[in-house]
């Protein structure tokens, strides 16, 4: 109970269902903070769940969430979240969206938020002229202004483009080692993943699968074989079942032949 | 090939049909083509209008008529609003009034003219009565369902972020439902001048709409008319002020 303490996330036995699907089947985790994990998984494997569990903002069926010792209820109030659609005000100017839940008197951190993610000039712009870029970077000055520490990233990049992505995924690294918040980042790119997260974790049938940690120095070279090798090998496991079934059909021609 | 129309040009046509009109009424009746006591000529009409206001009866109808729309709408609209408000945000309030407000929306409101009359007279409660009760409902719907249908994952995040009560409402809920409240506000402004109209045509001693009915006594033509041009014009400020009030509040969805 003692090293349980220690946890910065401690989860046990959680399981939480959708009318009769049950999506988590009694999963355990505990991170350490500062780290950065991944979570990867099929679509509808429970990932963004079990992000919204740790958030506050479901609650689960059975099991339990501690957070820095004491149990989760309700909101988490160490965590900000990003969402993968953005979620920006439309009716609100960048700079007033990214002053959102902080008071007046702090417009100068929303300032400086705005200017990490290199949008300063475009504060007075409405969230609609923005590119799919532009506004996931206001989202992530929106979650950084309130210097939490804990960031959730809810598939933030799904929807960018390819050079984007990686843009993007570099901004959220070197925010991540300036500003030492834990992070637990929701992909369903297992590059992605591999690319920022010290451990890659994967969800299969409401459980942890895998439990990979990603020893490879930062920054991390796409290039470097034993990088490749970590996102074959997750890769691989995601597509157990499938890759069985072409070997078979491999064998059974061969037999033929 | 291309037109490039000029921005002062642009301003202009929007009135070239009904300017049109106005001359060619006028042309018809000089030559005599639309009898007097059909229609009278628009100079005979801007002759009564002018004789009316300088005595000082013209401004005094069109005042009270005014303040009759202005006094109904505000209250009409502030009732109708926040019961869109409440019953569109809280449980409770929503399975104890919705069901009672749609059945009263389906009584035409005109149709409680006899009843208003006897209940009120025809002095000013029962026309601002009257005028409240029509504004009533389109505000109510439209808050309602716009308060209803605010994105649910704005609302999610704005929680996430610390937002709660009155700060989640003004930043989240209160925006997400304007575009919906504003078409209600629009829709009833032409409900508003509605009303007022019949209620002021049917049984009135004062405002625009008696000032017809009493020039149809005397046969004044030029009167009848110049009260419905009276309305033409207040129908074309009143969606100005419609448009003024989307422009400034809904100016990021330009």
């Amino acid at each position: 109970m003692e090293s349980n303490k220690e946890k910065y996330i401690l989860i046990s036995d959680i399981k939480k269902s959708y009318g009769e699907r049950q999506v988590l089947k009694g999963l355990d985790l505990s991170i350490e903070k500062g780290e950065f994990v991944a979570i990867v998984g099929k679509s509808g494997c429970g990932k963004s769940t079990l992000l919204r569990l740790i958030a506050g903002l479901e609650s689960n069926d059975e099991g339990s969430i501690y957070m820095n010792g004491e149990p989760l209820d309700h909101l988490n109030k160490y965590a900000r979240i990003m969402f993968q659609d953005g979620r920006l005000l439309p009716w609100k100017r960048v700079i007033d969206n990214v002053c959102l839940g902080i008071p007046d008197t702090a417009r100068v951190k929303a300032t400086d938020a705005l200017r990490q993610v290199g949008l300063d000039e475009r504060m007075n712009d409405w969230p609609s002229k923005l590119s799919g870029g532009q506004k996931q970077r206001v989202a992530l000055a929106r979650a950084l202004v309130h210097n939490p520490s804990l960031l959730l990233l809810d598939e933030p990049l799904g929807a960018l483009d390819a050079l984007t992505r990686i843009e993007m995924q570099d901004l959220i690294e070197s925010l991540w080692k300036e500003k030492k918040f834990t992070s637990i980042l929701v992909t369903h790119d297992v590059e992605e993943a591999v690319a920022i997260a010290d451990r890659v974790i994967l969800i299969e049938d409401g459980v942890i699968s895998v439990n990979q940690p990603i020893r490879l120095p930062r920054p991390r070279q796409r290039t470097h074989p034993a990088f490749s090798m970590y996102v074959e090998e997750i890769l691989e496991k995601i597509l157990n079942r499938k890759k069985n079934k072409i070997t078979l059909v491999k064998k059974s021609r061969k037999a033929q032949v | 090939m291309k037109f490039i129309i000029k921005e002062s040009v642009k301003k202009f046509i929007p009135w070239f049909l009904p300017l049109l009109l106005i001359v060619g009424w006028q042309l018809f009746s000089w030559v005599g083509v639309i009898p007097e006591r059909i229609l009278p000529a628009p100079t005979k009409v801007l002759q009564a209008g002018i004789e009316l206001l300088s005595t000082g009866e013209l401004s005094s109808h069109v005042g009270i008529s005014l303040g009759r729309a202005l006094a109904g709408f505000l209250i009409g609209g502030t009732i109708g609003f926040v019961f869109g408000l409440l019953n569109g945000m809280f449980k409770v309030s929503d399975l104890l009034f919705d069901t009672s407000i749609q059945m009263l929306r389906n009584i035409p409101h005109l149709a409680l003219i006899p009843l208003v009359i006897l209940w009120f007279g025809i002095g000013e409660t029962s026309k601002i009565f009257l005028v409240a009760l029509g504004v009533l409902f389109p505000i109510y719907i439209n808050t309602y369902h716009g308060i209803r249908t605010v994105d649910k994952g704005l609302v999610e995040m704005g929680r996430a972020y610390g937002l709660k009560g009155r700060a989640l409402f003004f930043a989240v809920i209160l925006p997400g439902a304007m575009s919906s409240i504003l078409v209600g506000v629009r829709f009833s402004l032409g409900v508003m001048w509605l009303t007022l109209i019949v209620s002021e045509t049917i049984s009135a001693h004062t405002g625009i709409g008696y000032m017809a009915m009493n020039a149809r006594e005397f046969m004044q033509m030029d009167v009848i008319v110049l009260s419905i041009l009276l309305y033409a014009l207040f129908g074309k400020l009143s969606d100005m002020i419609a448009r003024f009030l989307e422009g400034k509040l809904l100016q990021w969805n330009t």
